[in-house]
């Protein structure tokens, strides 16, 4: 027979127990780090972002598994904020960003291990959305990487896998959850974009290009070189055009210029003397759109577009203090001065930003930018 | 051997604060054993701590880590409840913790390091944790300390049973047996477990997305089932020979964290199998055991693909076989003499070693001193020599005690040198493995203050110690080239320093009995090279400054108990450059227990537990969330 005396104790201190507990789940505690008011001559972490005077972006992928992946604002005085993005929405961007790219007036930032897009306001950073790359309720395995507008509510985005896929997605799906429209696949990895008039050409592992009307996998046409094989780019590089609306890409041992409209390569420019390295050396274009850039390392080297030819001199070869650091990424500013992207210890330490002068291989500027920076995006 | 024994009872009643007078009983049998056990003089002035019987019995279904992390201010790291949850000390790394099952060193010769949720509470009766040098005496490896837990030789009067079953409302149930005889000369102890948890907890994932949304823990649930066998017979000489057999098997998918967008599942499968046997005695003023050891672990990982049919597999095999021997001479006024040697063959066999198979080879001897110069100082040194495969290394350790003020305060010193080696996967691992890689190697120097006081009807017990630990040739993984690959380098030179801080206060008045506990661990641990990367001078990543727990424990007669403990781990950086951090936490939880004596040598003990009772959201392992509030009920039935 039960024995309510014996059990008084235990059934007083269950009770007690109960009554202790909360109804709710308690929200995760946002990051401790606040924004710091403006302050003059500081520099890091203590300048208000100012969207009128941002003059570029770094995307940083940060650590591999630890959700360290930001932006740093840089701005013109020279001044820098790091991860805003985290510090505006009070929660981590995500795990391995890789780009960002503007459409209208909203940020577009693939996360390749969160497997997904951060959208926010391109004036306040807001967050607005967050695009999960989902098909059918389950994560679709894929390394999101960069993200082209095709007009109208569509996107397209590359992916890293080695048999990648092409992915349509939707950006004004309302209350839908899913925004995959479709995917293509694609030989080997895939990376940045270009748009041409009515033409989708992707670059990564074999160059192709598409048809907007045909984005499908029937309509893939493969960019060839002469001698009838396909081209691979230097891992991530841009696919650039020059002011006569041609396509120049960095091969992994030649430049190649393309007829966007024959889709036949006009030029062939042999660079393999140069040393050209499949992850360090990048291809960009000065803003009034004549000359071509290429780096191999430090050593800088440019191309006239109206005059193409293989050069054998960089333009500058900046000396460093300490070579443990790697050049990681090659890119032009809006006001034609060359930015390095340097980093030692990969992903597990901050990177550096150098600005020089191609005119006189001067280093202009220097900051320290996130984990393991990927990606710079001039304003 | 006697004094000793009086000795260890004295050390373990006092660190196990306020018991009933059944408790207490049960403790005086304790030390006995642990004393039987352990054959191995400890050094004299290095800090042993001992977890009370009452933590290890209130924690039988719970893991190693989730008992440490509550009774200790050492630091766990864990992905979840069953999921991988490693030790540290002092502000070293997980695989400088060594861990010892009866002095024989379980760490995974493939990781370096051991997963502290493999061990069910339910196969361990007496833990011990070696602080610092302390934990040379079972050879190298452990920089930081060790965790010793052991297996009882107690005989009983009459044959003992128990049946033990448990529900959390995280869907985890166990079930566990145990059954114990001593007939003559010889006692048998079986125990059987098995838990099993859905582990599908609810919390709000804040990170992932711009939209809070509260999800299911997924990929969390886990099966463990074991059995061990233990079987002891006295001689007529009063010789103990001893075997035991341990298997294990661990089911568990692996959790993804929650900033993914997981496709894919992960799921390992263990089975270990651990045996010793042993034969020990003593002859007048010399005392002897010789010992070996099989530990035959396998490992199967699988990722299995969501969207399509992959799965990736590999397998990893370890046998080990362990000989050795312990001397003892006490023959000597005033010094003690032993000496340990061991041999040790580990074969490892991974999908991810070029030749599929890799032998290593462990040789060591070791020799110590104990000088009890007078009544109140007494200092020893050890010196220990081991030959790994080719290379050849030496390590050594001096300590002393001295009793200032009688039992009011004791002083204790150690200076150590000790040495770790790569573990087979940072030298071998494809890709990656750099067979380069140099020993880590490292000093550390304690030094302790006691004090046992009685303060009217208040027993006490203080020890605060200050460390200093240098660390050189740390290895790290870290990326290579494109960062596609990394590889393990010697890349850091640490200095940690602390204090760690416990107090015990147990005190009965009428039918009560009350015991307060209190851990607290300052850790200062940065790394010292000289890089241009921010991170000299930084606290290394996952190691809080601050961690503390406390506990009050309240007994009626030995009826009714209730039990509250507190637990605080600090801001953890989660980057070398302090860039990042997790958030700090405390946990609260509390327990109450009721024994309902049935009939003569039958007992009915209910306890209800409320883990996480403020239903605090935090994560040991950054985006690894953590249990929310968790009621369990528990219901032991004993017969002897």
């Amino acid at each position: 027979m039960f024995n309510f005396r014996k059990f008084s104790p235990l059934l007083f201190a269950l009770g007690i127990a109960l009554v202790a507990c909360e109804k709710e789940i308690e929200p995760l505690t946002p990051p401790t780090e606040e924004i710091v008011p403006p302050t003059d001559g500081d520099e890091g972490d203590d300048v208000v972002p100012s969207v009128d005077k941002i003059r570029a972006f770094v995307v940083n992928e940060g650590q591999f598994g630890y959700g360290t992946a930001s932006l740093t604002a840089l701005f013109d005085s020279g001044k820098t904020q790091h991860d805003i993005f985290r510090k505006l929405n009070n929660r981590p961007m995500g795990d391995v960003a890789q780009s960002i790219t503007k459409i209208d007036d909203r940020f577009y930032v693939p996360l390749n291990n969160s497997r997904k897009l951060e959208v926010f306001d391109s004036k306040t950073f807001q967050s607005i959305e967050t695009m999960s790359i989902k098909a059918d309720g389950v994560g679709l395995d894929v390394i999101p990487m960069y993200v082209q507008h095709l007009g109208g509510d569509s996107i397209a985005v590359t992916d890293q896998k080695m048999s990648s896929r092409l992915m349509i997605m939707d950006i004004n799906h309302g209350k839908k959850r899913d925004v995959l429209r479709r995917t293509i696949a694609l030989k080997g990895r895939s990376f940045q974009m270009q748009l041409v008039e009515n033409k989708l050409f992707v670059g990564g592992d074999e160059l192709v290009v598409f048809d907007l009307k045909n984005l499908t996998a029937e309509g893939k046409r493969p960019i060839k070189k002469a001698n009838g094989k396909t081209i691979q780019l230097v891992d991530f590089t841009k696919l650039i055009m020059d002011s006569q609306d041609r396509l120049w890409v960095l091969g992994l041992s030649d430049i190649y210029c393309i007829d966007p409209s024959t889709e036949k390569v006009i030029h062939t420019i042999n660079v393999s003397h140069l040393a050209i390295n499949d992850w360090v050396s990048c291809i960009d274009i000065s803003p009034d759109k004549n000359t071509i850039y290429f780096n191999s390392s430090r050593k800088v080297y440019t191309i006239d577009t109206k005059n193409p030819t293989a050069p054998t001199e960089p333009i500058i070869n900046p000396t460093t203090e300490n070579n443990a650091w790697t050049v990681y990424l090659m890119t032009i500013s809006k006001e034609n001065t060359i930015f390095f992207i340097e980093v030692r210890y990969g992903s597990i330490s901050k990177g550096r930003v150098y600005e020089y002068d191609p005119s006189n291989g001067k280093e202009i500027s220097m900051f320290k930018a996130g984990i393991f920076p990927h990606f710079i995006y001039f304003e | 051997m006697h004094k000793n024994k009086l000795y260890l009872i004295q050390l373990l009643l006092l660190v196990s604060g306020v018991t009933t007078a059944q408790e207490q009983k049960a403790n005086l049998k304790e030390v006995i054993i642990t004393s039987d056990a352990k054959m191995k003089p400890e050094a004299v002035g290095t800090k042993v701590t001992v977890l009370s019987q009452i933590e290890i019995e209130r924690n039988r279904t719970k893991s190693l880590s989730e008992l440490l992390l509550e009774a200790s201010s050492i630091q766990i790291k864990s992905m979840g409840q069953g999921a991988m949850a490693t030790a540290s000390f002092r502000g070293t790394a997980a695989s400088h913790t060594q861990v010892l099952w009866n002095g024989i060193s379980l760490n995974s010769p493939q990781l370096g390091s051991f997963d502290f949720s493999q061990i069910p509470i339910y196969f361990v009766d007496d833990i011990a944790l070696h602080h610092g040098g302390s934990a040379q005496s079972e050879g190298s490896g452990a920089l930081g300390g060790s965790v010793n837990f052991s297996n009882s030789s107690k005989a009983v009067e009459r044959p003992s049973f128990s049946v033990l079953t448990e529900v959390a409302s995280n869907k985890t149930f166990t079930e566990a047996l145990t059954a114990k005889f001593t007939k003559k000369n010889l006692t048998s102890s079986t125990r059987v477990y098995y838990q099993q948890s859905e582990n599908n907890f609810r919390y709000l994932n804040k990170v992932y997305s711009s939209e809070p949304t509260y999800e299911r823990r997924r990929d969390a649930d886990y099966k463990q089932s074991g059995v061990m066998q233990e079987l002891y017979y006295l001689t007529a000489k009063g010789d103990r020979i001893a075997a035991i057999g341990w298997w294990q098997y661990d089911d568990r998918s692996l959790p993804q964290f929650i900033l993914g967008n997981p496709t894919f599942t992960e799921q390992s499968r263990s089975e270990n199998i651990r045996t010793l046997a042993s034969y020990e005695g003593a002859r007048k003023e010399h005392n002897f055991k010789a010992y070996f050891s099989y530990l035959n672990g396998r490992m199967r990982y699988q990722r299995r693909a969501l969207e399509s049919e992959y799965i990736d597999t590999q397998h990893n095999l370890n046998n080990s076989y362990i000989f050795g021997g312990d001397y003892g001479y006490k023959g000597f006024k005033k010094i003690d003499l032993s000496t340990s040697f061991l041999y040790r063959l580990d074969k490892v066999t991974s999908d991810n070693f070029e030749n599929g198979s890799i032998d290593r080879n462990t040789a060591s001897l070791k020799l110590m001193a104990t000088y009890r110069a007078t009544q109140k100082l007494h200092v020893d040194a050890s010196v220990t020599a081991e030959q790994i495969d080719a290379d050849f290394y030496a390590i050594y350790n001096i300590s002393g005690r001295y009793r200032l003020i009688d039992k009011y305060l004791t002083l204790k010193a150690s200076n150590s040198y000790n040495y770790r080696t790569p573990s087979l996967n940072d030298l071998y691992w494809l890709p990656g493995g750099n067979p380069d890689l140099k020993p880590e190697k490292g000093w550390s120097s304690d030094i302790s203050f006691i004090s046992e006081p009685t303060i009217g009807p208040f027993d006490l017990k203080m020890e605060a110690t200050y460390y200093y630990m240098d660390i050189d040739n740390w290895i790290m993984w870290i990326p290579k080239g494109n960062g596609y690959i990394w590889e393990p380098v010697n890349f850091s030179k640490v200095t940690s320093q602390g204090m760690e801080l416990t107090t015990d206060i147990r005190f009965k008045y009428q039918h009560t009995s009350h015991l307060v506990n209190f851990n607290y661990g300052y850790t200062h641990s940065v790394d010292n090279s000289e890089r241009d990367d921010d991170t000299q001078g930084r606290q290394l990543p996952y190691m809080p400054r601050n961690r503390w727990n406390a506990g009050y424990r309240f007994a009626f007669k030995d009826k009714v108990w209730a039990h509250y403990n507190a637990s605080f781990t600090d801001v953890r950086f989660t980057t070398a450059d302090e860039s990042y951090q997790t958030n700090k936490y405390t946990t609260h939880n509390i327990e109450v227990g009721y024994n309902l004596k049935l009939k003569e040598h039958k007992m009915l003990t209910f306890t209800f537990k409320v883990d996480n009772m403020f239903n605090a959201y935090y994560e040991s392992t950054q985006y690894y969330p953590m249990p929310l509030r968790m009621f369990w009920g528990k219901l032991v039935f004993r017969f002897n």
